[in-house]
Parts: structure tokens; sequence; C-alpha cells
């Protein structure tokens, strides 16, 4: 009974050590990019590099292509008749 | 020939002893004011306040009230929120503040700083009793003289008002713990029950005490039955911790369980530290954090003898687990009642350590909140040492080494004075150093400010921003009102600024977060570097 004890305590911590070393880790790591994304930090980077792109187009003779930008008015006009 | 050994070692012992407080009594007052001196100056008045609500000491009730309306700070969250803090420091730190007639701002914060350091050297005592009855004269000279050397343990001693104090009273838990293990009086375990009380008060980690001596106790009955004749001390011991921690604690006097369950619940903030290079958030520190900054932040000599004293504790362990029969004379896990000591503490270090690295437990400020984990540190040194010393190899040459690294030690915390909370050993490159949180209680600002007011001596008016998550205005409250006027604190506001400080302690990240960016118009006008660790940086700005 008493050696049956002291097996159920070391493979009890043992298998938290592991567990917490292996899944637990699988885990955290997952929590850890969910919180990243969803962090005021990364929305800020998202913000800035939002501003920059707006920056970069404004300075371009022409951002989009001709075929894109005939391809935006046609669907916005639709969209546009639609509402109507 | 030992007994003249073990009369030279006392003797040297009070030597030391009366060293250290000459030397505490004499530099209490070059330690800066850490930003949670005021926070701790809140929490003493708020509960002396309460607990004279209980008396009818009228002019004492009067004083405390006063002082409690006099500390204001827009830095600080309401007192309710944090008001599960211990009050074994602050409380008395209070009291004797109205005793003395401490009224100027420097006065009581040095006071505080003198008082935390007693309660450090009462610590260093209990540390060397504990040595003293476990070893022998000689090993527990040495072990007190690597404890007195722990280069961030004796800095914070000055101003750390939660971790040190825990350092004690965790010692005098100890203590009691080992003269119950020799002796199972009601006096012994009396003792234990108070301080195992007052360290669950302090930090929550001092659960661990009372919970791992009753463990150990079902322990030695799985060997032993016939130990269940002392089961009604321990009844009686369970009874007395949970009334003592009761009684000393008057969070719990009001709601107790649901106060006491509130405890658990982790209040510190979730910030980026600066880590190896990386701001990380808090929340997911990485493995390597605590094990990194404890083998970056100890001496090494202490890391030597941890190594190979750790090795042969846990080897010991694991020997007697693997001899762990069905019917045996003697107990399991250990053989005599001081190894019961050994494995006791080494159990309890494997238990926390683990707990602490494993679950991922929110952490800022360095291993600030772990200090404690130093006790089991340096007693594992002096475990290794008792090993040379029984079998011989404590050389003259041994001891010439231990010598001279301890002088170079203590040569290093004299060059980081008064910075030695903020010791890095000689393992890591200056450029390493800088990748990891310095001073995160911001103790330069007091170097910074008086420096600044040296300068402009004449100037009316300095307008000093902060590029560090830094209320710099808790140090400001030591100077006099002159000065207070003349130094106005614009926080982010760098474009009104006149200087700007920083120690590089940001709880965003600074690398997507410009919150902290230094403008292009200001220069860098002063750097204090200590052994490589750059303190703070303090930027003027240009004129055109």
């Amino acid at each position: 009974m008493k050696i049956f004890i002291y097996k159920c305590l070391t493979g009890a911590v043992i298998f938290f050590i592991l567990f917490q070393l292996t899944i637990g880790l699988a885990i955290r790591e997952i929590e850890e990019k969910i919180s990243s994304v969803t962090s005021q930090e990364n929305l800020l980077f998202t913000k800035n590099k939002i501003r920059k792109e707006l920056q970069n187009a404004i300075k371009k003779d022409r951002y989009l292509n001709e075929e894109d930008a005939t391809l935006i008015k046609d669907f916005l006009n639709k969209i546009k008749s639609e509402i109507n | 020939m030992i007994n003249k050994k073990n009369s030279y070692s006392k003797y040297l012992t009070y030597f030391v002893f009366l060293i250290l407080f000459i030397i505490g009594f004499f530099t209490y007052q070059d330690y800066g004011i850490g930003i949670d001196d005021k926070f701790h100056r809140l929490n003493g008045f708020y509960w002396l306040d309460y607990l004279l609500s209980f008396s009818n000491l009228e002019e004492l009730k009067k004083a405390a009230s006063l002082k409690l309306l006099s500390i204001s700070d827009y830095t600080l969250p309401p007192i309710e929120y944090y008001n599960s803090y211990s009050i074994v420091f602050d409380v008395p730190a209070a009291l004797l503040e109205i005793i003395f007639k401490k009224t100027d701002a420097k006065d009581f914060y040095e006071f505080k700083h003198l008082l935390n350091f007693l309660f450090f050297y009462v610590g260093c005592f209990f540390f060397y009793l504990i040595l003293d009855v476990r070893f022998n004269k000689t090993t527990s000279f040495l072990g007190l003289i690597l404890f007195i050397i722990s280069p961030r343990i004796y800095g914070e001693s000055f101003y750390n008002m939660k971790d040190i104090i825990y350092l004690t009273f965790m010692a005098g838990a100890y203590y009691f713990c080992l003269r119950c293990f020799l002796f199972m009086s009601i006096k012994n375990l009396i003792g234990l029950a108070i301080f195992s009380a007052i360290c669950i008060q302090i930090r929550i980690f001092g659960l661990i005490i009372p919970l791992s001596f009753i463990c150990f106790y079902l322990i030695s009955l799985l060997a032993k039955p016939k130990d269940l004749k002392d089961v009604k001390k321990m009844i009686f011991f369970f009874l007395s911790t949970a009334i003592f921690t009761f009684i000393l604690w008057p969070y719990l006097w009001q709601e107790p369980t649901t106060n006491f369950f509130k405890i658990f619940q982790n209040i510190i903030p979730n910030v980026f530290v600066l880590f190896n290079g990386h701001y990380i958030n808090n929340e997911f520190l990485p493995y390597s954090y605590v094990p990194l900054w404890i083998f970056i932040s100890t001496p090494i000599l202490h890391l030597f003898l941890f190594i190979f004293g750790i090795y042969f504790l846990v080897k010991r362990t694991f020997n007697r687990l693997l001899e762990i029969r069905e019917k045996s004379i003697s107990y399991d896990l250990w053989r005599g009642k001081k190894e019961k000591f050994d494995t006791f503490l080494f159990l309890n270090f494997f238990v926390l350590f683990t707990l602490v690295v494993l679950l991922n437990l929110k952490l800022l400020n360095s291993w600030k909140h772990l200090y404690f984990l130093n006790f089991f540190l340096v007693y594992t040194c002096a475990f290794y040492l008792y090993i040379l010393f029984v079998k011989r190899y404590l050389s003259k040459t041994f001891l010439l080494m231990f010598t001279i690294m301890s002088i170079f030690t203590g040569a290093r915390m004299i060059i980081y004075h008064p910075y030695q909370g903020l010791y890095f050993n000689y393992l890591i490159t200056d450029k390493f150093k800088n990748k990891f949180e310095i001073d995160f209680t911001a103790l330069s600002a007091r170097h910074f400010f008086d420096k600044i007011l040296l300068i402009e001596n004449e100037t009316e008016q300095i307008k000093i921003a902060t590029a560090s998550w830094v209320p710099l205005n808790r140090t400001l409250d030591i100077y006099s009102d002159k000065n207070k006027k003349k130094i106005k604190l614009v926080n982010q506001k760098f474009d009104s600024a006149d200087y700007i400080y920083t120690n590089n302690i940001s709880e965003v990240d600074k690398t997507a977060n410009d919150k902290y960016n230094i403008p292009k118009n200001f220069k860098k006008f002063y750097e204090l570097v200590i052994d490589g660790a750059v303190i703070y940086t303090a930027y003027k700005k240009e004129l055109n």
C-alpha cells in the first residue's frame, strides 16, 4: 500500500510536468497568438500600416490600374442602382 | 581543535553581524525612493486608521487620519484595490512615523528604509540560526556570508517592503519548522503557526509552509504509524495557523472566506516586459524567464555551490525513493531529523519553482517577487559546503578561493552602490545586460533630480517629461517645497519638456508603440552606467 501511494505521487508529479511541457505549452502558444492578434499593440501596428499605405497611395500618380478602376466603378454603379 | 575552530567562527559571526549593522546604518540614506514606497505608506496608514478605530487612543487616531488624508497621488489606484497587502511592516512603520514625529517626506521615507533593513537583519539572524542548528559553526558562518553577499537581496533590503519582509518571516518560519522536527513541542508549534500566518499574509506562497509541514507528517505516518500519537498536535497546529492568520490580518476580519479567496487573483498588471531583447506580454512569459533571471543576477560563487548542492540533494532524495520498502525500520524519504529538514526544504523549493515556471505565473520586474527563492539557493550552497566539510574536502585552498570570490563579490557590491538591487554577474556581457529591465523601481530618479537641480540652480522652472512607465512624482515628494515648485512634471508631453528621463521601463511594446519615442530635438545629455548596465538616460531639448 505504502509503495503504491509513493508510485501514485511520483507518477502524478511526472505527469503534471510532462503535460505542462507538451500539451500545456501548445495551449499556451495558441493563447499567446490569439492574444497578440487582438492586442492593443497589434491594432496600433495595423492602424499605422493602413495609414502608411494610404499615404503611399496618395503620393503615386496612379494607384489602381485601368482594368481594376473600371471594375470598381461598374461595381459601385451596380450597387448604387440597386440601392436606388 | 574543532572547538577552537568553532570558537573562531563564532566570533567571526558576531563580527560579521556588527559590520553588517554598521554598513546598513551608515548607508541607508543613499538609496533612492522606489515607486512602491508611497504605496506602502498609504497601506500602512489605511490599516492603522482602521485598527485605531477599535481603540480609545484619540490623539493617535486623529494623527493617523490626518496622515492618511494627506497622502494623495493620481498615479495610485484606490486603496480598496490593493488593501489585501500585508500590514506586518506597513502598520508598525506608520505607527513609528507618528511616534517619532517624522513630518518631512525625505525623513520618513529614509526611516522606513532603515526599518526595512532591520527586518532583513533579523532575517539574516534567523537564517544563521537555521544553519547553526542544522550544520556546524564553520558552515553556518560561510552560509551567512553567502546570504549577505547576495547583491540583489542586500540592495533591495533597504526599499523592498514586501519581498524582503517575506524572506525574513519565511526564514523565521523555517527556523521553527526545524525546531519542530527536532522536538515537536507546543511552544515550537505556536512559533511556527505565527510565522506561517504572517508569511501567508505577506505572500500567498506562504501557504506552502504549513501545508508541506502537514504533508510531511502524513508521509512520516506511512513509514511509522506510531507517529499517530502526534495527530492532536498537528490538529492544534492547523487550527492555530488558521486562527493567527485571521487575527493578524485585518483584511480577513470582514467576510473572511470571500476575502481570502480573492487573494488568489493575481493583481499584477498585464503589461509588456523587456526580456532578452524582446518585449513580451507578461501573461505569456517563457519558461526560461525565472531560471535565466536567477542565472544572470546571482554571483558566480553562489551558482557554483548551488549546482553541486542541488545535485547532491536530488541524488539523495532519488536514492531514498528507490530504497523504499513496504516494511522498514527508518523513515522513507529521510533518515535523521536533520536530513528530514533538508528534504523538506528541497521539496518546498522544487514545488514552488516548478509551479511558478510551469503554471506561467504573471511576473514583472525581474524575479523580484521570487526573491525568497534566494533562501533555498543559499541553504543549498551551505549544504554543499557542509558535505565538503564532512568529507574533509574543505581545504585551505578551497577556503582561500571562497574568501577571494566573496571579496570579489563584495567589491562588486561596492561598485554597484546604491544600486546593488540591479546587480548582474560576470557571466554576461554589457550588451546582454541592457536587453533586460534594469531599474524597474526607478531608484535612479533621485540621482536624476539631484543632478538636474544642481545644473539648473538658477532656472525658475524646469519641465521634465518621462519616456518610461514610471511615476516620477513619487520620488519628487522628498524634495523641498521650493524644488517641488521648480520642477514641473509633464509626463509624456515631450513638446513642452526641457528634459526627458528614461530608465527603459515600458509597459508597452516599444517596437510597435511610439509612446516613449524620444523626439529628434532632444539630445542625450547624461547617462548613468554601472558595470555596463544603463541605469537611466537623461535627454535635453536642443535650442534652435
